[in-house]
């Protein structure tokens, strides 16, 4: 074999390590991976520091994986490095993409964030009262630590993304189709996404009626028969403002889907062309008053992603 | 695609407008912006020379794009387009504005302020302008035939004027003869001249002049070659397009042969079987081989088939001389291809029984108007006398009530508004043939709008009628007097009344007759609350649906007199004409468009759309597809706003358009005031701030005008980036609910604006920085207040601070 192996990194910046999880998910075809390519970089499994990183040649990996959300100092300045070290950069999963469950903070001012997070919550015990600081006097010294920012953000709006690969985490098939590009060297042109252009409606197996929502219901509401689509049940369901590549996952089992695909390839915000569908659908306009959290309901994968991005700051 | 020239043309109005604005500026302005190729100042564009300058500009080869500053352009943009056109450009690559309506004369206190704004409006058109694309006519043939359904006064007049006038006709009906409720009304009011011509079959056309017969009936409507008839027929299905429609009929059997049939009436002598009558609200009994009445039409007898005991007795058969009975016909389906669909099935009597204080179903001698007019039909149950049904006697003492049934918000809350009248004429009838009867009528209100109305009320009162104020409580049967007590309130004389009758008479309630919910189901048209069908306009369109070919007429939109349903039947009959007389349909592909490769098989749209013009179409994957209608499709945009993944567009206003605009819009300011913007619907809205600048009336120059289609098509995503472009706050102006010209478009707004609304408050956004407005063209005044509350809002919430895109 002449050829020689590719380089390939996977970071993880605000995420929950689902992600990570989810590459490995791929099962016995993640051989196939290691067969064709070294991973030159991958903190939750390798032990090379950011120093290591910092000294490779520009462009010297030849595709970095990256999960998660900017959200501190640390993961603006490893998206920055992981970019000029990258010659293929791929935003990978909701986080990377669209701000995901992170991307809520951005309704609270930082320091509501830290106070709920470090204080109140009862889980909590603090009673120096610290929350996270960018100096800290230890014995040794003084530390710097990163900074955490205000908004949180997605990859592609702190560096140039090649490609995407949105879902909390990102659908099995588009992973397995993604490492089979690259490893036969067949990438798609940049900006591509390896899932559908659709919406999970398109995947989902039950039956539409859409005659008009005259009670918003939750879940435990109803008797679900299994066949009839969520909304026509009255249960807000997002697939129809979600990118599909999940086979319907959720309304398979009888969840509503919540939107973890994010917006559709041609949307500028998942939750506002969720609402103006659905309030559409509504019979009147106090059912669409019967909506509770919309923010959390209709943006719960995709705020950072989205027009406004974050509550007006005071 | 050819680099876009875009010609700006800056009509003053005659100085009207460079006595405000400052046209020197305006045209500095529009020199630099990219792709402008041409500017030309004149005192109006579009007529004489300088719509001659615009032509020459584009025969010239200079410009491909027009943009045209002109007041009144909702009048002068079909001068404009029309000379493009012939000039050979598309005329949909053509943006008219209004400096002067829009901009000059409403702001015409801060010129300086009008006069950014008129440069914001420019660099709008002219952006818009850029994006356009040409848009192409599109032609759809047409059969020249209609179907009428429902053979009723309305029906059957409007099959005649549409077959005098060419087309083929098809007039059916579900009962086994022609006629209707009017007919069965036995005289009309208020010339008390008889209802039976309606259903009269003859058809000696030779005799008939001008003016020897009112009624078009007897004009010999059954022989007219290209009007065929068929009775005993229900419509199950329609299929197709406007102009095309495919309408299957289920024909059940009359089992009498319409060609043998010689109305000798044998049959029924033989008849051993006796059935109600429900021709004569069941007041006799009838054989299972019939006529209704003698002067029926068509004249050929019909078999009852729930009475008949077929083959068991067959008696008919054996003694009909022209073996004209054939026990073994069966339902058959006709299948008829038809241009257009008149609808003209009318009302009936709303069922009395549920009235329960009135025990209608318990007290044989409480019966309703049209029983009551069966009986005073010479050819009715008994030959003209009032009886009581309960033992045939004479019926002296009446006493009719009005209302049953409506103007009550148990049953129905309307006005069946033909009662009255019909009340006044039967009690008179009755009165005229037996001065002795007395008779009296309970009222809330007499309604006697009509023309001779009143004189008829008058004279009711003058041959002695009774008239009681007050809807009576409860009708008791008296059995030792043997008679019905009805309990009443006089309103007037304020005394309690137990007023005795051998007969009451219930002006029951009209209501929709039966299947007009099936029907519209099966048409795909609306009906009203009251079940009556909806028509297009109540103004200005009344016989008219929203679905192109498809007309109303007579009692199916709401219960109404001979005179009227006439009038409607004409109404319609000239509407159906018009449509099909060309043979096909022109119309410019303004319509929506689906991209496929996006279309997540949600299915909203198709059951968003007003007209029925999405539908899901299989795609080789097993999966679905919007698919637009371009006939049916009127390019409103309820289904781009409603589209969650931005897969529909209208091919005249692409959110790239709409976006290009509002960013121009909100671009320049030039004021101190904070940034409001308007979406206005193209049908309200817009003329709404027409009619505000016509009259002068004075708003704000910091509100910007986008016009778009309706009001349906604004999605929230469009709000937000109006904030996030400078918007301080943000109006959407469409029609009334009720009014909005593209059926539900105003109403789906509104609820997307709601929930912007709760969207809003969770960004932290006020949501009193959105606002949804409904208005009509002469509410310019409420425009103005309209946008003065608006900037006046965002300039006491204060500056927005949005996140930028660093």
């Amino acid at each position: 074999m002449g050829k020689e192996k590719l380089k390939i990194a996977f970071y993880w910046a605000a995420s929950c390590g689902g992600c990570e999880v989810a590459v490995l998910d791929v099962n016995e075809k993640i051989l196939d991976v290691v067969a064709a390519a070294d991973i030159v970089f991958w903190p939750v499994a390798i032990d090379i520091k950011y120093k290591d990183v910092e000294a490779m040649p520009d462009k010297s990996i030849d595709a970095c994986f990256f999960n998660g959300a900017i959200r501190t100092e640390e993961n603006e300045k490893m998206a920055k490095l992981l970019r000029r070290k990258s010659k293929i950069l791929v935003a990978f999963g909701s986080c990377a993409n669209d701000g995901c469950v992170k991307s809520l903070a951005n309704l609270w001012e930082k320091s509501d964030v830290f106070e709920r997070a470090y204080l109140e919550t009862p889980s909590t015990v603090n009673p120096e009262s610290i929350t996270p600081q960018t100096r800290v006097k230890v014995k040794e010294g003084e530390l710097e630590l990163p900074e955490i920012y205000d908004t949180v953000k997605t990859l592609p709006q702190t560096v140039d993304v090649d490609y995407t690969i949105s879902g909390c985490p990102p659908p099995i098939p588009a992973i397995l189709s993604m490492f089979t590009a690259l490893i036969s060297g067949n990438m798609p042109p940049k900006g591509s996404s390896f899932l559908p252009d659709k919406s999970v409606c398109d995947e989902c197996e039950r039956e539409k009626k859409h005659t008009q929502i005259t009670e918003i219901k939750r879940i435990y509401e109803i008797e679900d028969d299994g066949v009839t689509c969520f909304l026509d049940q009255g249960v807000i369901c997002m697939g129809p403002a979600t990118r599909a590549g999940c086979g319907s996952q959720c309304p398979n089992v009888n969840i509503p889907c919540t939107g973890c695909g994010g917006p559709g390839p041609r949307v500028d915000d998942q939750g506002a062309a969720a609402i103006s569908a659905l309030a559409s659908l509504a019979a009147s306009p106090e059912v669409v008053k019967q909506i509770v959290d919309p923010i959390g309901t209709f943006y719960k994968y995709s705020l950072a992603h989205s027009i406004l991005r974050r509550k007006v700051q005071k | 695609m050819e680099q876009p020239k875009v010609g700006v043309f800056l009509s003053d109005c005659g100085k009207q407008l460079s006595d405000i604005l400052d046209f020197d500026a305006l045209t500095n302005f529009v020199k630099n912006v990219p792709n402008v190729a041409l500017i030309a100042r004149g005192s109006e564009f579009w007529r004489g020379n300088g719509l001659k300058a615009i032509v020459d500009a584009i025969k010239g080869g200079k410009i491909n794009r027009v943009v045209v500053a002109e007041s009144l352009p909702k009048l002068s943009e079909v001068n404009i387009a029309q000379a493009v056109s012939d000039a050979g450009l598309n005329s949909y690559l053509v943006e008219v504005i209004d400096l002067k309506d829009h901009c000059a004369w409403p702001h015409r206190s801060a010129p300086a302020e009008a006069t950014e704004k008129a440069k914001a409006m420019l660099l709008s058109a002219i952006e818009r302008a850029k994006l356009l694309e040409p848009i192409e006519k599109l032609e759809f043939p047409t059969l020249k035939s209609a179907l009428i359904i429902g053979g009723g006064i309305a029906g059957m007049q409007t099959a005649v004027d549409l077959a005098d006038l060419g087309f083929e006709v098809n007039l059916i009906e579900k009962a086994p003869f022609l006629g209707g409720l009017a007919a069965r009304a036995g005289r009309f009011f208020p010339t008390d001249d008889c209802a039976i011509c309606i259903q009269s079959p003859s058809s000696d056309v030779k005799t008939i002049t001008h003016t020897s017969r009112k009624c078009v009936y007897r004009s010999g409507f059954s022989e007219i070659p290209n009007l065929s008839i068929l009775t005993n027929a229900e419509v199950v299905s329609v299929e197709g397009v406007p102009g095309n429609y495919k309408v299957t009929i289920e024909k059940k059997p009359r089992y009498v042969d319409a060609d043998k049939c010689v109305v000798c009436g044998k049959c029924a002598e033989v008849c051993p079987v006796e059935t109600p009558d429900e021709y004569n609200a069941n007041l006799n009994n009838r054989k299972a081989i019939y006529l209704n009445v003698p002067t029926v039409h068509p004249q050929i007898y019909a078999i009852d088939e729930d009475a008949c005991k077929f083959q068991e007795c067959a008696k008919c058969v054996a003694v009909c001389p022209t073996n004209a009975i054939d026990l073994g016909q069966q339902t058959e389906q006709v299948t008829l291809n038809v241009g257009s669909i008149v609808v003209a099935t009318g009302f009936k009597e709303f069922d009395s029984s549920n009235i329960k204080e009135y025990h209608y179903d318990e007290y044989p001698d409480v019966i309703t108007n049209l029983e009551l007019a069966r009986m005073i039909d010479g050819f009715g149950p008994t030959g003209g006398k009032i009886i009581r049904p309960s033992d045939g006697k004479p019926a002296k003492k009446i006493v009719f009530v009005q209302c049953a049934g409506s103007r009550d918000r148990r049953y129905n809350p309307y006005c069946s508004s033909i009662c009255c009248m019909i009340s006044l004429k039967n009690a008179s009838l009755v009165k005229e043939a037996n001065p002795d009867a007395e008779i009296s009528i309970c009222y809330i209100d007499i309604r006697t709008t009509g023309r001779e109305h009143e004189y008829y009320y008058e004279r009711a009162r003058d041959m002695g009628i009774k008239f009681v104020k007050g809807r009576p409580t409860e009708i008791y049967n008296d059995e030792e007097k043997g008679k019905l007590i009805v309990d009443v309130e006089d309103a007037l004389l304020k005394r309690f009344l137990d007023l005795e009758a051998d007969l009451v008479v219930l002006a029951a309630a009209m209501v929709p007759a039966e299947g007009t919910a099936e029907l519209a189901e099966i048409l795909g048209l609306d009906l009203e609350a009251d079940g009556f069908f909806k028509e297009y306009n109540a103004k200005l369109r009344p016989t008219e649906t929203k679905k192109r070919g498809i007309y109303l007429c007579g009692g199916a939109t709401f219960p109404k007199d001979a005179p009227t349903a006439s009038l409607h039947a004409h109404s319609a009959a000239m509407k159906a004409a018009k449509f099909l007389t060309s043979g096909k349909i022109v119309k410019d592909q303004r319509t929506a468009i689906i991209n496929e490769d996006y279309c997540g098989d949600c299915e909203f749209c198709p059951v968003m759309c007003p007209y029925g013009a999405i539908t899901l179409e299989p795609t080789t994957e097993d999966h679905f597809v919007a698919k637009v209608n371009e006939i049916l499709c009127e390019g409103c945009g309820v289904c781009v706003g409603t589209c969650p993944l931005n897969a529909i567009e209208l091919r005249h206003s692409r959110p790239n358009q709409m976006s290009a605009q509002m960013n121009a819009l909100l671009s320049v300011n030039g004021t101190s005031k904070p940034l409001v913007l308007a979406f206005c619907c193209q049908e309200c809205g817009h003329t709404a701030v027409d009619s505000s600048g016509m009259a002068k009336m004075e708003y704000p120059a910091n509100v910007r005008i986008i016009k778009v289609p309706c009001a349906g098509i604004v999605r929230v995503n469009q709000i937000l980036e109006a904030y996030k472009a400078g918007a301080q706050a943000v109006m959407i102006v469409g029609c009334k609910t009720d009014g909005c010209h593209y059926e539900v478009g105003s109403a789906k707004a509104e609820k997307k604006m709601d929930m912007a609304k709760i969207l809003l408050k969770e960004y932290g956004i006020e949501p009193e920085r959105l606002e949804m407005f409904k208005m009509v063209f002469i509410e310019g005044a409420q425009f103005a207040e309209a946008a003065k509350m608006m900037t006046e809002r965002a300039a006491k919430l204060g500056t927005l601070k949005l996140m930028g895109d660093s």
